[in-house]
């Protein structure tokens, strides 16, 4: 989802569209992602 | 980490990433304003994408576009192109110092062995197209070899049509010698080639194809 989302630019709509995946879970993997990005950050000692 | 209570926190992602539509953008905008636990959260995540611009990922490049490797080819062919004629120019313009200059650059533009002629002579507008042409003759053994640059303007609104160039003859007679699409905003450079000496050549001109208008024209051959 971040690729699809970021990297490519499209919409939820799009990046679901793309993945064969309802809308809200594009939503919430991407949201889940970003704390998990987050969350390794923070253990390697980085705040972003 | 604290679980999210609110139902709409996991937007908080896909706004950040400029995902979201511009309604839901828009939507999740305005409930950023009531929402204590969104607002955290989306601060906490906010300098993320920033690394992520930066991120040497296997992925980071968008698809490129179905044109990008004969539009490059084309521009490498442009450069060379013009990489060619400035070597040609500058044969020209040392052959002009050479020979002690009294010589007009065009008329020796192909003198100087097998390079393409130089484009000295600008052909004239005939027709109300906004369209321009430069062109360079060398004579041959065998007769003229012609080299053009042919562009329409980008935003001319001129119907698709095909450009003929014809060489029109000491005694009236006119032979086609290249024919292209008429593409708005991009060069055709065409190398062609009559048995007609210099000489024997009158004029030179484009035509429009299928209504025959005659679009440009030069005599300085």
């Amino acid at each position: 989802v971040i690729v699809e989302c970021f990297y490519r630019g499209h919409t939820v709509a799009e990046a679901a569209d793309r993945l064969g995946v309802p809308p809200g879970t594009v939503k919430s993997r991407t949201y889940y992602a970003l704390r998990a990005l987050r969350d390794t950050l923070q253990t390697m000692g980085v705040t972003p | 980490v604290t679980e999210p209570g609110c139902p709409r926190v996991g937007d908080a992602g896909s706004y950040l990433l400029g995902a979201l539509s511009p309604a839901d953008r828009a939507s999740y905008a305005e409930h950023l304003d009531g929402c204590d636990e969104c607002l955290h959260e989306v601060g906490r995540l906010a300098g993320l994408p920033g690394l992520l611009a930066h991120a040497p990922s296997d992925e980071p490049e968008p698809d490129p576009p179905p044109d990008l490797v004969p539009g490059a080819a084309a521009a490498i062919r442009r450069y060379r192109a013009r990489r060619r004629l400035v070597g040609a120019a500058s044969v020209v313009v040392l052959a002009g110092i050479v020979l002690g200059g009294g010589v007009l650059f065009g008329r020796i533009a192909g003198a100087p062995g097998p390079q393409p002629v130089a484009l000295p002579v600008q052909m004239q507008q005939v027709s109300a197209e906004p369209v321009n042409a430069q062109v360079g003759f060398a004579r041959k053994d065998w007769g003229t070899a012609i080299n053009l640059r042919c562009r329409l303007d980008r935003g001319s609104a001129a119907a698709p049509e095909v450009y003929v160039l014809v060489a029109v003859a000491g005694d009236g007679s006119v032979q086609e010698l290249a024919r292209w699409q008429a593409r708005p905003g991009e060069d055709a450079n065409i190398s062609t080639a009559t048995d007609l000496l210099p000489d024997q050549l009158r004029a030179l001109e484009i035509k429009a194809d299928p209504s025959g208008s005659t679009v440009l024209r030069t005599e300085e051959v």
